[in-house]
């Protein structure tokens, strides 16, 4: 092979780079165990993730059990936190209850996200008139009121869980659409997808392995306040009346059950609000957390 | 070019080694800005013609410079001509094939690969190296499966990192070892043309000369055609064998490097070489080699586009737009001015360029 | 006239310490032009930074002094600072967009200085951003006066900058790579505005650049900065035909010449040093091909060699020596050429 003269580092084995370059890499890594928002925030959602999940073992009761010659108790060694109004056992149905509530949150929050991700992506890389005809829909959503749709909606699908993620979705995507589509359109001036449609590569592999993980932090950032909200809606939705129903525990229900003995037994409306209050102000932790962590501009 | 066989990233042989490898005829590309209503307001065209009408012709194994200051088009052309913009008009041809403007085939489109200027935003952060040119070699079945690892790991000894590099991602390298990484990308799949748009403006001066000497060292061994755009006379002058000099939108001249140099005949490449700042510690008059300010491109002037900045503009030059001619005593060097050449002006030497090299 | 002594500025980062100027003295006697060379994290940018008081919050001057008409303005109060800057210091940046105000007509920009400094009324203030508009060369500027930054071309934007840096009459303008995003004729314009304004005015310039041709062009002395420190000072010509320094002979021929084709460029090896932990003795030695033992104990001093030439190298002889020789092969391949063109033109003949 002739000598093709190359004046660089001896050895110009790629990975050193600018001294001090590899040491702000590690450092970066480091970095996530000591952000102090992001850790409480793991921490406070890790221990009520990790109760609900270690229920039966926490508790013998069933929460759907009724003791009617036990109603209404109060704090005690063998009902922790008392039981409500049908004899059931408050703590029992606060961690059963936090079961259903984190699982539908979060999934209330994937469906969006999924949903929102691929048509912001879609209008913000193609552009032109699937672009317009998207953000048009988006328009028409955004001018309704959350709550008033999801539950103008829930109430057309009728009750249950599967209506509550149905109604999330459709009016919950159109935020993740404008967050990824704004994105997007940002990245996609970049020189690398330049260089990969140089490259011959399709649009479908661009926008799925080049662009997409370069703007899904973003939305994550947004899902985190966003699980926060359909905690609420949820709970707000099973106080209703809507959305999860009786005698399915859960925190919406227990704090509606409980209002009618608010200056009696204030446990049964209190904590359960307190367990959505927690759980939102860790969820919020994270979300800041990661938005530090994930801010443009730290690598 | 017989050494093939040991460089991995040779482009195969010509059909018909003497017709130009790249052939674009009055190429035009436009873009259509804003509301036409503003436009309208402001008795502005709303239409950039960004390039406007060009003729190139690039030899096999040549390395061609494209140069111009901001608003000459010649980051536009140099997409167009890789196939990353449509053209609104006229025809590129690559070895005698028309190519398409809107969505080449992928086996067009490997023949022409692009190095981006900003080596900062050219390379995906997300994927490592290998990752990047595993994926092109697999799309496009460059090598069969089983050597992709190894033909990987050749490119990046072309360009000078070791293997380690495959393992590794963008923010571990810096500014120089990103642009050989794009190097090491464009010339995976066996490119027949590298378009280079502005290598080195990113880099630092001493990174800057390990670069050029690369791709120096790459044209010679592989074979390479370059098309190197710049706004830097110096990298040209070290890098390439002939120069065309861009004005908002047309290329007013070209010629052999050395010819361009030593005789220049457009003003605006006499007003461009002698613009540039020289280590010669002369004294030197206050007055500036090209006075004034480009016209803005959406306001192109009538007749010839330089003669409201030109020192020796004519009434003809308003009415007339002089187009590219070539020499009559060397037909390798063409310019666009009524009075090149030696010309009195009004009376072309000779017709319109048709055989340009 | 301004005078740094030996200033030291660092950075906190979540690195460690970094040491971006790390003892660097200056001297810009009045009417003179001072070119300040180096590659992006030489510390250039910021020992005009420290000078002006405008350092970023994580930066700090630890010691040193920058005395202007003989007044340290290391220490001084916010107040007391402000007296300075607009009046007898002034800075153009690189980017005229963003050091400009897209809300506010160019005009006022102009005469906010005499107006705020000078306490000049607003007639008076008018009447003399006019006149400095005449003086950079915009044309019109009864029109232009009332126009937005967004109306200029960046030639335009960097002449309104000249225009309020001058407009209440500094004694020092530092320029911190004024011309690097201007296209070539343009930034021929500029230069040669500048180097008229500091030959006709007697102010002096601090110019920041990476590009040595650029300071050719306006500069009458330069210093070479290198990983936070100056390691080569004098009159530029002299520096840049005779380096005495391994790194400016580096960026000498590293450079692509627009006059000459070298057959092959020479790269400076390896990358700049950690400024955090930079290398111990002589900072350039890793990448020095006349490294000595000695370069790796000792941090040479800036030394005077010639009058007006100082250099920071202990073997800046070789230099002269790799020169000479570099001259030699030259002037026999030019022989050889011109021997074989006389025997072609012989040949021809016949």
């Amino acid at each position: 092979m002739s000598a093709v003269t190359i004046t660089d580092t001896p050895g110009a084995g790629g990975t050193p780079p600018e001294a001090g370059t590899a040491q702000r890499v590690r450092t970066r890594r480091a970095q996530w165990y000591k952000q102090p928002a992001l850790m409480a925030g793991l921490v406070i959602v890790g221990l009520i993730l990790l109760a609900c999940i270690a229920a039966p073992l926490l508790t013998p009761y069933n929460p759907n059990t009724q003791d009617l010659n036990n109603t209404l108790a109060g704090f005690s060694s063998k009902h922790w936190l008392g039981t409500d109004q049908l004899g059931r056992d408050t703590f029992t149905r606060l961690l059963y209850g936090g079961r259903v509530d984190l699982r539908v949150a979060f999934l209330a929050v994937l469906f969006p996200f999924v949903l929102g991700t691929i048509l912001g992506s879609i209008s913000g890389y193609f552009g032109g008139w699937v672009d317009t005809i998207i953000m048009r829909i988006v328009d028409i959503v955004v001018a309704f009121p959350f709550f008033v749709l999801v539950i103008a909606l829930v109430f057309v699908l009728g009750n249950g869980e599967r209506s509550i993620y149905v109604a999330i979705t459709l009016v919950g995507w159109v935020s993740y659409a404008r967050i990824t589509r704004g994105e997007i359109l940002v990245a996609k001036r970049q020189e690398y997808v330049l260089a990969a449609q140089s490259g011959g590569l399709g649009h479908l592999r661009i926008m799925g392995r080049h662009l997409m993980p370069n703007v899904i932090s973003q939305g994550i950032i947004y899902g985190m306040s966003d699980i926060v909200q359909d905690i609420l809606a949820i709970v707000t939705l099973s106080y209703l009346g809507l959305g999860i129903q009786p005698p399915t525990a859960d925190w919406g229900t227990m704090i509606s059950d409980g209002q009618n003995f608010l200056t009696t037994h204030w446990q049964l409306t209190t904590i359960p609000g307190l367990a959505v209050v927690a759980t939102g102000f860790g969820l919020s932790l994270i979300g800041d957390g990661l938005a530090d962590l994930l801010r443009p501009g730290q690598s | 070019m017989t050494a093939q066989p040991a460089s991995p990233a040779a482009p195969p042989p010509p059909a018909d080694p003497d017709a130009p490898l790249l052939d674009a005829r009055d190429l035009s590309v436009s873009f259509s800005l804003g509301s036409a209503l503003v436009a309208r307001m402001r008795h502005e065209s709303r239409v950039l013609h960004a390039v406007d009408g060009v003729d190139l012709r690039i030899k096999r194994g040549e390395a061609l410079a494209l140069v111009g200051e901001s608003g000459s088009g010649k980051s536009t052309l140099a997409r167009a001509l890789a196939g990353l913009l449509p053209p609104n008009q006229g025809e590129i041809r690559l070895d005698g094939k028309p190519l398409r403007g809107r969505r080449r085939s992928r086996a067009d489109q490997r023949k022409i690969q692009m190095v981006f200027q900003d080596p900062y935003s050219s390379l995906n952060p997300r994927l490592t190296v290998g990752g990047m040119l595993h994926e092109l070699l697999r799309v496009h079945h460059v090598v069969p499966r089983s050597e992709v690892k190894s033909y990987s790991r050749e490119l990046l000894s072309l360009v000078g990192l070791g293997e380690e590099a495959l393992q590794a991602y963008p923010r571990q390298f810096s500014g120089g070892q990103r642009q050989r990484v794009a190097i090491a990308r464009a010339l995976a799949l066996r490119p027949e043309l590298l378009v280079a748009d502005e290598p080195v403006s990113a880099l630092d001066v001493s990174v800057q000369a390990t670069i050029l000497n690369l791709l120096q060292d790459l044209q010679a061994e592989l074979g390479l055609t370059l098309l190197l755009i710049s706004h830097n006379l110096a990298v040209v002058r070290h890098l390439c064998d002939r120069i065309a000099v861009m004005y908002l939108g047309r290329i007013i001249e070209v010629a052999p490097t050395e010819t361009l140099f030593a005789s220049p005949q457009h003003p605006y490449t006499i007003g461009l070489l002698a613009a540039i700042p020289r280590m010669t510690f002369s004294e030197e008059g206050d007055a500036p080699a090209v006075t004034g300010d480009p016209p803005s491109p959406l306001n192109i002037p009538s007749g010839c586009r330089f003669r409201t900045r030109c020192p020796i503009a004519q009434p003809i030059c308003e009415q007339e737009d002089p187009a590219l001619t070539a020499s009559t005593g060397d037909p390798a060097h063409s310019a666009a001015c009524h009075f090149a050449f030696g010309r009195a002006g009004g009376a072309p030497a000779a017709a319109p360029a048709p055989s340009q090299p | 006239m301004l005078q740094v002594s030996d200033l030291h500025v660092r950075i906190g980062s979540r690195r460690g310490v970094v040491r971006a100027v790390d003892g660097v003295s200056l001297e810009v006697p009045q009417g003179e032009a001072v070119g300040l060379v180096g590659e992006s994290g030489s510390g250039k940018s910021m020992t005009l930074k420290a000078v002006l008081g405008v350092l970023p919050p994580e930066a700090k001057v630890i010691s040193g002094e920058v005395l202007l008409d003989g007044r340290n303005l290391v220490g001084l109060s916010h107040a007391e600072l402000n007296k300075v800057r607009g009046t007898k210091l002034a800075m153009i940046f690189q980017e005229p967009m963003s050091a400009l105000n897209p809300v506010m007509r160019v005009g006022r920009q102009i005469a906010e200085g005499p107006q705020v400094h000078l306490g000049m009324n607003r007639a008076k203030a008018t009447e003399r951003a006019l006149d400095l508009m005449r003086r950079v060369g915009i044309p019109d500027p009864e029109r232009r006066f009332r126009a937005f930054p967004h109306e200029f071309s960046g030639g335009m934007r960097q002449r309104v900058m000249i225009a309020m840096a001058l407009s209440c009459e500094p004694e020092v303008i530092l320029c911190d790579e004024p011309t690097t995003a201007l296209d070539v004729t343009i930034q021929d314009q500029i230069l040669r505005l500048l180097a008229k304004l500091c030959r006709e005015s007697g102010v002096s310039l601090v110019f920041v650049t990476h590009d040595l041709p650029v300071v050719a062009q306006v500069c009458q002395r330069l210093a070479v900065m290198y990983a936070g420190q100056v390691v080569e000072q004098g009159v530029v010509r002299e520096v840049l035909t005779e380096p005495r320094h391994p790194y400016t002979l580096g960026l000498v021929r590293s450079a692509p010449d627009v006059d000459q084709v070298r057959s092959s460029l020479v790269a400076i090896p390896g990358s700049p040093p950690s400024l955090v932990t930079p290398p111990a003795g002589c900072r350039f030695h890793p990448r020095c091909k006349f490294a000595e033992e000695d370069c790796l104990v000792t941090e040479p001093p800036l030394r005077l060699i010639s009058p007006g030439h100082a250099t920071a190298c202990l073997h800046h002889e070789r230099c002269a020596e790799s020169l000479r020789a570099e001259r030699a092969e030259i002037a026999a391949a030019k022989d050889g050429a011109a021997h074989t063109e006389t025997a072609h033109a012989e040949e021809a003949e016949r």
